[in-house]
């Protein structure tokens, strides 16, 4: 009995200490973004803040009106995005669930082999293309690459959600006189409304936070998302106010973090069926 | 009926399969016939075919290709065992039953979603000479003579960058582990409750064998994670200080967008994706034998 709860002592010893370490680093910048510019930049650093204010928050647009231009640019194309991969992949992990259709396994096969290509192998005709095409530092030259580089999984995903619901639905649909569209928009997509928030919550948190195209195909600064505008906003001042800075990483992780917070169960269950299918 | 049937289909996948192959398949099959070119951006003559000229002087003579393969080879041969081991252990003990349960997976999940370039920012501050925590708490263990310039030391940059990767692979892989977990059926361990095992034995007889299928994805994931490192070495230490940090990623990006050898860096990239294709075809062989032979 005493070795039980020993046992016990030990497990949640051990995942307090796992807890902590996994939160320390947001932990401290959120800690961090509540001092004054003064404590901390004074030699000896404590944890918690001696007089905890809001007054980053209150300067951070003031005193860096770009962020709010990244903010802005991040949440259109963020927004552009996830919606039309909803739509997109919503058809086309229809179609590869419940249609028979020529070279469907081969199609399917290969856009599931894009997902394992490292990003700097597209990124290159990308760039020469969009440079041609004359759409680099535009919104639409980075939300296509962006739709096309987040659909092949979420059309694995919704397939997977659309296999899993009965063929007995569908018949009866099809015996009350629904045509194939019907079918598809009053049937399928509520039942496999699931698959569809995976998707959406996997997009979001990856777009939000994409930083090797958001750097390469955008030059100009009006233009940057948050991810590439928050490390020129390091770099420009060099040593420049930390805690402005520790406000602006605070304030664009939250949608993140909030996100995460609510729908945590289709994030982790979205992993979980990318990798045990994948 | 079956040939109407036949058609939508193809309305249903158009939008998708056009994008893909405009912004994917096209692509990556360019950046395929450029690797076999000494195209360069910048430069405005007619790219030349040079075959394999690119990848046998990237294998063979590049020196500073071989030692960003030798960086990315060491990140992976050190962190991938700790991520493993450890994220192991987290999610064991995050498949007990206890109280408060769903806080503590929150809490550990969490490095999942923040951000590459923010958890970046924060590490390099972490390791910050003046400012730093770490350098901080050291001296407030009286540990001060371990004070070091982290990410600035050519020793020790390589290191911190692993310790920051062991920290995010973590949460990544002990969901992929703790799926494993959830899927293994109760009675097991019952039944090894009255064979009277310990919490030791369990874990050797019953855990680990039902965990192949999470190992190999752990694996594959490792493999690709090593490979495609780039974001938090690029905004931390830019492959620096003195290339001691410099890895397959950062010298293909390098190649591509600074000194715009495109044709050149287009061969680096699909070096990156053969190893990735070839351990991850390696690893799916292994899952396949294993599901065989069970």
């Amino acid at each position: 009995m005493n070795k039980k709860i020993l046992n016990k002592i030990f497990i949640y010893f051990s995942l307090c200490f796992v807890s902590f370490v996994s939160l320390f680093p947001s932990l401290w910048i959120l800690l961090t973004s509540l001092k004054s510019e003064k404590e901390i930049h004074s030699s000896n650093i404590h944890l918690i803040p001696q007089n905890p204010n809001f007054e980053n928050y209150l300067n951070v647009f003031k005193e860096l009106p770009d962020l709010i231009t990244y903010i802005k640019n991040s949440t259109i194309i963020t927004g552009i995005v996830v919606i039309s991969t909803l739509i997109i992949a919503s058809f086309a992990g229809y179609a590869f669930a419940r249609m028979k259709f020529k070279c469907s396994s081969v199609l399917l096969g290969s856009i599931l082999f894009v997902i394992t290509i490292p990003a700097v192998v597209f990124l290159i005709p990308i760039y020469t293309m969009e440079a041609n095409l004359g759409i680099l530092n535009t919104y639409i030259g980075l939300i296509i690459p962006y739709i096309a580089s987040s659909l092949p999984f979420a059309i694995f995903i919704m397939r997977g959600t659309y296999r899993g619901i009965s063929n007995s639905i569908e018949e009866a649909a099809i015996i009350d006189g629904c045509s194939s569209f019907q079918l598809f928009y009053k049937i399928m997509v509520p039942l496999g409304i699931q698959g569809i928030i995976t998707v959406a919550v996997l997009t979001f948190l990856s777009i939000w936070g994409e930083f090797i195209l958001a750097f390469s195909l955008v030059e100009e600064s009006r233009m940057r998302t948050l991810p590439v505008g928050i490390v020129l906003l390091k770099g420009e001042g060099g040593s420049w106010s930390y805690g402005l800075l520790s406000a602006a990483v605070i304030i664009s992780i939250i949608p993140s973090v909030i996100l995460f917070l609510i729908l945590q169960r289709y994030f982790v269950r979205g992993i979980m069926q990318g990798a045990i299918k994948g | 009926m079956k040939e109407n049937k036949f058609n939508t289909a193809y309305i249903y996948i158009f939008p998708a399969c056009s994008i893909i192959f405009f912004f994917m398949f096209y692509p990556i099959i360019k950046s395929l016939y450029l690797s076999f070119t000494n195209y360069v951006y910048t430069d405005v003559s007619v790219p030349k075919f040079i075959l394999f000229k690119n990848y046998i002087n990237l294998l063979f003579k590049d020196t500073a290709f071989l030692k960003a393969f030798k960086h990315t080879c060491l990140i992976f041969i050190i962190s991938f065992p700790l991520i493993t081991i450890l994220s192991l252990i987290v999610a064991v003990l995050l498949n007990e039953k206890i109280k408060y349960l769903s806080i503590f997976r929150t809490a550990i999940f969490l490095p999942l979603v923040i951000p590459g370039s923010q958890s970046a920012i924060i590490w390099q501050w972490i390791y910050s000479n003046d400012l730093g925590i770490l350098n901080n708490f050291l001296q407030k263990v009286h540990l001060g003579f371990l004070c070091h310039n982290w990410l600035g030391d050519p020793k020790t940059a390589l290191f911190a960058i692993i310790a920051m990767s062991i920290w995010s692979g973590i949460a990544l892989n002990s969901v992929l582990f703790l799926g494993g977990l959830i899927a293994i059926p109760e009675e097991l361990y019952e039944a090894g409750d009255i064979d009277g095992t310990n919490w030791r034995q369990r874990l050797v007889y019953i855990t680990v064998p039902l965990l192949k299928g999470p190992f190999i994805l752990v694996s594959i994931y490792g493999f690709m994670g090593a490979i495609k490192i780039f974001t938090s070495i690029w905004i931390m230490t830019g492959g620096g200080p003195a290339d001691t940090t410099e890895v397959l990623y950062t010298f293909t990006y390098k190649k591509a967008f600074m000194t715009f050898e495109m044709g050149y860096a287009c061969a680096s990239a699909y070096i990156m994706a053969i190893i990735i294709l070839l351990l991850s075809w390696l690893n799916m062989r292994l899952l396949k034998t294993e599901k065989g032979e069970l």
